[in-house]
């Protein structure tokens, strides 16, 4: 594993940001880690990266303990953050070329690639640049060393669509050959590229796994039935955001099983005209796992 | 590592330096125009001022490279950078040293050289100004730019401490009922600044590990803060114990085991009172024995306490109520081993009332500094020159109202702190009364760091009386022949005495115009 997590506290003050949180993020995957503001995924962030202490527990990047990580780690771990703040009086050039010799494997091929890429000016100071911009410089200083783990927290964060195409492009520039651990609330850009997802609520993990079991398992179902659609009493608690329409039911189904569907849902609804389940998108798979979880209706 | 993050500072920060520079070789350059006699008075504020704008530019610079590259806060892109915290922190250090130290040094280099005095001396003493404002000055403020993250938070928590420190000190006075603190006025007051000192360092240099090794603000604060609330410690101590201390650091405390106090009724009531007559004062004859020729004895501290027959006392208190320098019995040059004086003692109204007509025992504590010349020099009266290694480069001159001679003198390093200064004439051996220029500082080290590496002091030598009341041996008629005699002392033994008055009548020595 790349990254680890065993069971991992953070109190700020009487507030738990994160509760015994465990994670495992594997080499060469494209790890997502969602959840509504405040559920700990900045905080979770910033622990791996050495900018925050847990209270309790241990989390290990590259294999070495976060709390211990030197130099040499640093070296293979790149990092952007909204909040990133870099030396505003300096020129875009001038700070590349101030942390090029920190780093052993830097790719000035790669720079140059980059910097085509992200359009970015170099003369101009770092502090006139704009949020979109500066993100794209943070990124610009992240990749030409080829990191062996990238750690994007809210990349995406209001920058407008085509500043986001660009990151992007930047960024699928360096998948395949890095693990990339990215918390964004703008999954429709990052589902092509993630192949792992995690899930937390306020300071818990409630799931994490690769993004094709997610995907396998949970199906936008719609149910066409004989008689009109009511939503059933005593639904089974994987049904969440159940809707009747006409002779229409649909809800989304985290635990999807085709073995005896068809029979589990004719006993609880009756006479069944047609059943179509379709994969869900990860952008509604989070809108809908959020909501439930924000009604309190999602099984843990 | 080092020289890059140097450079990346270096082109951030340039700007400043500059200015800094600007202000430091402006600071040299006004301390250099007024010269031995410190004038004129515009260009003196002038040069003050500066001399303040220097600390404070230099207090900027260090917050600024500090917080280039801040330690309080997650967002700094730096923290998640392959930089080495040692490094980090040596590049700072270097930074400040070049940056605010390399021109200060080559500032004060140019000063002293161009005031003429030798090269080792001035380097000595620039070297030795620039050490201790580095330990006691830059360090401090760094440690505090590594707590904070702007400008404006290390201005506050600087002001923060400066609060809470005076209120610890008035906190001092209040429990020592309105009376300042026990060292104030005293060659003893080197023991506050050299404590506050002290711990700034300490604290800062654990502050400053604690910060680029760990990251561990909220320790590093606990440290600050507890520093802070220690600084007014001394505030609360007693004078008994900080002379006791300063008795341990005597340069040749033997010296004064000789020297013995007693109770002189013989010399009589003083025939006049050496200061304006008041309700409550005494003037009591005392003998001091045993006083090396050309040494001086001067009484920093003395404490009286008055006991009824039953045993009970019935006053205890300083003898003074002044708070000057050598308050309890004025400085005295000592020449035949035995000096006779009337020690003036000051009791509070209502307990000189009640005593006055009583007899009572008395006792009362000397503590005592006794000091050698170290050094006599003379120097023409009109107009006069010269350079000597205990005074520096002096010069004489009539001020404008015609009446005294000002003597201004720059020295490389501390002034000395107690001259007697005397206008006499050889041709005729006439002398005029000595001047005593005495604020002794009794500090082990003594390093003069502001406004620059040389030190001025001065005085203004009586000729004549403009009311024509008083009439000077030495007058302005002879000083063309005149000269100024410069006599530097310096302790040698700090020690107590306890004299016993077994009986005594306060009204049969009270001070009578």
């Amino acid at each position: 594993m790349i990254v680890h997590l065993d069971n991992i506290s953070k109190k700020y003050g009487r507030f738990d940001a994160l509760r015994g949180l465990s994670l495992r993020v594997p080499a060469g995957s494209v790890f997502a880690l969602f959840g509504a503001n405040g559920a700990g995924k900045t905080t979770t962030i910033k622990m791996l990266m050495n900018l925050i202490e847990p209270t309790a527990g241990d989390a290990t990047v590259l294999g070495v303990n976060t709390r211990a990580l030197s130099p040499k780690e640093l070296a293979q771990i790149g990092y952007v953050s909204e909040n990133q703040v870099m030396p505003g009086r300096m020129s875009v050039a001038a700070y590349i070329h101030y942390l090029r010799p920190y780093y052993p494997t830097w790719d000035r091929a790669l720079e140059s690639q980059l910097l085509g890429k992200l359009r970015l000016p170099p003369e101009r100071r770092i502090k006139d640049l704009s949020h979109g911009m500066r993100m794209k410089m943070a990124l610009a200083c992240a990749l030409p060393f080829r990191p062996r783990v990238l750690v994007l927290d809210e990349p995406l964060s209001g920058l407008d669509p085509l500043v986001r195409d660009e990151f992007m492009e930047a960024l699928t520039l360096q998948a395949g050959e890095t693990t990339v651990l990215i918390s964004s609330h703008e999954l429709a850009e990052i589902e092509a590229i993630t192949t792992h997802v995690a899930f937390l609520d306020r300071g818990t993990l409630l799931f994490q796994e690769t993004k094709a079991d997610l995907k396998a398992r949970v199906r936008e179902v719609q149910v066409t039935l004989d008689g009109a659609a009511h939503i059933p009493a005593m639904a089974p608690p994987q049904w969440l955001g159940i809707s009747a329409a006409g002779n229409i039911l649909s809800f989304v189904d985290i635990q999807y099983s085709e073995c005896d569907l068809a029979a589990r849902i004719a006993a609880l609804l009756g006479s069944v005209r047609h059943i179509e389940a379709k994969p869900v998108a990860l952008r509604s798979v989070y809108t809908t796992l959020a909501r439930a979880v924000r009604d309190e209706e999602v099984p843990k | 590592m080092i020289w890059r993050i140097f450079r990346k500072d270096w082109s951030q920060l340039w700007p400043l330096v500059a200015i800094l520079t600007a202000i430091q070789f402006a600071n040299a350059a006004f301390w250099f125009a007024l010269g031995p006699f410190e004038e004129p008075r515009g260009l003196l504020l002038a040069a003050q001022i500066v001399s303040y704008l220097v600390l404070l530019g230099a207090a900027v610079l260090i917050t600024a490279t500090v917080q280039q590259d801040a330690l309080i806060g997650v967002s700094q892109d730096w923290l998640i950078r392959p930089v080495r915290r040692g490094a980090l922190l040596c590049a700072k250090l270097l930074f400040v040293l070049i940056t605010v130290h390399g021109p200060m040094l080559v500032a004060d280099l140019a000063h002293g050289t161009g005031a003429g005095f030798p090269a080792r001396d001035t380097i000595a003493a620039a070297l030795t100004r620039g050490a201790f404002i580095a330990a006691i000055f830059d360090l401090p403020v760094f440690a505090i730019a590594a707590l904070t993250r702007t400008l404006v938070q290390a201005a506050a928590t600087m002001l923060a401490i400066w609060f809470v420190v005076a209120i610890g000190i008035a906190a001092g006075i209040l429990v020592r009922s309105g009376a300042p603190p026990p060292f104030a006025a005293s060659g003893m007051q080197w023991m506050t600044p050299a404590f506050w000192s002290a711990l700034a360092l300490c604290a800062a240099a654990m502050i400053i590990r604690l910060q680029y090794r760990h990251r561990a603000a909220s320790r590093a604060r606990v440290i600050l803060w507890g520093a802070v609330l220690l600084a007014p410690l001394l505030s609360f101590s007693t004078w008994a114990a900080a002379f006791s201390v300063q008795r341990l650091l005597s340069a040749d405390p033997a010296s004064a085991q000789p020297i013995v106090i007693s109770f002189d009724p013989g010399l009589g009531r003083a025939p006049i009172a050496p200061a304006p007559a008041s309700a409550g004062a005494v003037l009591l004859p005392l003998r001091v024995a045993g006083v090396a020729a050309d040494a001086m004895v001067m009484s920093d501290r003395a404490f009286i306490r008055l006991v009824g027959r039953d045993g009970t006392t019935l006053y205890s208190g300083r003898t003074t109520v002044n708070i000057g320098y050598g308050d309890d019995f004025p400085v005295r040059t000592g020449g035949a081993g035995e000096l006779r004086l009337h020690q003036r003692i000051t009791f509070p109204d209502r307990v000189y009332k009640v005593l006055r007509a009583q007899t009572v025992r008395a006792e009362i504590d000397y503590s005592l500094t006794l000091f050698r010349v170290a050094a006599v020099n003379t120097i023409p009266a009109l107009n006069g020159a010269g350079r000597f290694p205990a005074f520096g480069w002096c010069r004489t001159a009539v001020d404008a109202d015609g009446d005294d001679i000002a003597l201004g003198c720059t020295k490389t390093g501390t002034p000395p702190t107690c001259v007697s200064i005397a206008l006499e004439n050889p041709r005729n051996g006439r002398r005029n009364p000595q001047t005593p220029y005495c604020e002794p500082d009794y500090a082990p080290l003594s390093p003069h760091i502001h406004p620059d590496a040389l030190s001025h002091f001065g005085a203004d030598i009586k000729f004549e009386d403009l009311q024509q009341l008083a009439k000077y041996p030495v007058d302005g008629s002879q000083l063309a022949d005149a000269r100024v005699s410069l006599r530097s002392y310096e302790p040698a033994a700090h020690f107590t005495r306890h004299l016993v008055i077994p009986a005594i009548r306060l009204a049969d020595w009270a001070a009578e115009p």
